[in-house]
């Protein structure tokens, strides 16, 4: 018996889970519009100067790489820097979504991309 | 800098937003939350459609963040709001979802798989993607890819055993 062909009269995808042809269209046309209406919203902001932003790119790569995430330092902090904060992987989602780190998309995805990453 | 290709976008949706469906179903466990996923997945791809840089298929690529966009759904959601008894057991909820005893138990058994080993089982076995896109998707080498899938086959394959479940057919 094979345990994936549940009606081998109409074969689907092994995994059981069959998406009709309008329900996916449908779900196409939603994710489409909501992407393309979506470009308009304003990046989150991001004032650190350029080099500040590729060392903390960099440190955070190889932290997230060890397991560990840092904070970026306080964009309004160039006169009394804060230390690093290093957190679990965990900590540092919770941090995210709750908007305590302003990380933008961009910048979250392009580290993702770059280090291979895919799960925080 | 050359401007975004809307219609190529939503070419990319419309193609594959089935499988995305999928792949999301199978993470979430839920028809709204994956629906949700594949809708956030799609805001991000457009929005970093400029940065993809052509080392992959556009849609490997774009089936990695659909994948990684159900990860963090998952670890967003508190189990208690989110998951009922079956979902528990990894049976995934969905009006599209139909299995009989032996695939509802080879879910069960992935659910018990690691993590990594649940990815590439599902990744290679239920969307027979190839190594290579396996490993561009998961950022890993194909050798430990082959080690994992061997590993998690042979755990399922197992557990299948002992429920008096011919093993499934796995490449």
């Amino acid at each position: 018996m094979n345990a994936m062909k549940t009606n081998p009269s109409t074969p689907g995808p092994r995994d059981g889970i069959h998406v009709p042809a309008d329900f996916a269209a449908d779900l196409a046309a939603r994710a489409s519009a909501k992407a393309l209406s979506a470009q308009w919203t304003p990046a989150r902001t991001v004032t650190l100067p350029r080099w500040r932003r590729i060392l903390w790119t960099a440190a955070s790569a190889a932290a997230v790489a060890a397991g560990v995430f840092m904070f970026r330092p306080d964009e309004q902090g160039s006169a009394n820097p804060t230390p690093p904060v290093t957190l679990s992987a965990d900590d540092a989602w919770t941090a995210l979504d709750e908007g305590q780190v302003t990380l933008t998309d961009d910048e979250l995805f392009e580290l993702a991309e770059t280090h291979g990453i895919t799960t925080l | 800098m050359q401007a975004k290709d809307s219609a190529e976008f939503t070419e990319l949706v419309q193609r594959h937003a089935a499988l995305w469906y999928r792949v999301a179903l199978r993470v979430v466990l839920d028809h709204a939350a994956a629906q949700d996923v594949v809708q956030d997945a799609c805001v991000k791809i457009w929005g970093a459609w400029d940065s993809f840089r052509g080392t992959s298929a556009r849609s490997t690529w774009a089936y990695r963040v659909v994948l990684n966009e159900a990860l963090t759904a998952k670890r967003r959601a508190r189990p208690t709001e989110t998951l009922d008894a079956s979902q528990h057991a990894g049976i995934p909820d969905s009006p599209y979802f139909e299995a009989d005893a032996a695939l509802t138990a080879l879910y069960q058994a992935v659910a018990s798989l690691p993590e990594r080993q649940r990815l590439v089982f599902q990744l290679r076995y239920f969307d027979e993607l190839p190594y290579a896109d396996i490993a561009s998707v998961l950022g890993t080498s194909e050798g430990g890819l082959k080690a994992n899938y061997h590993h998690a086959v042979a755990k399922i394959k197992k557990q299948l055993a002992e429920l008096n479940l011919d093993a499934f057919e796995a490449s």
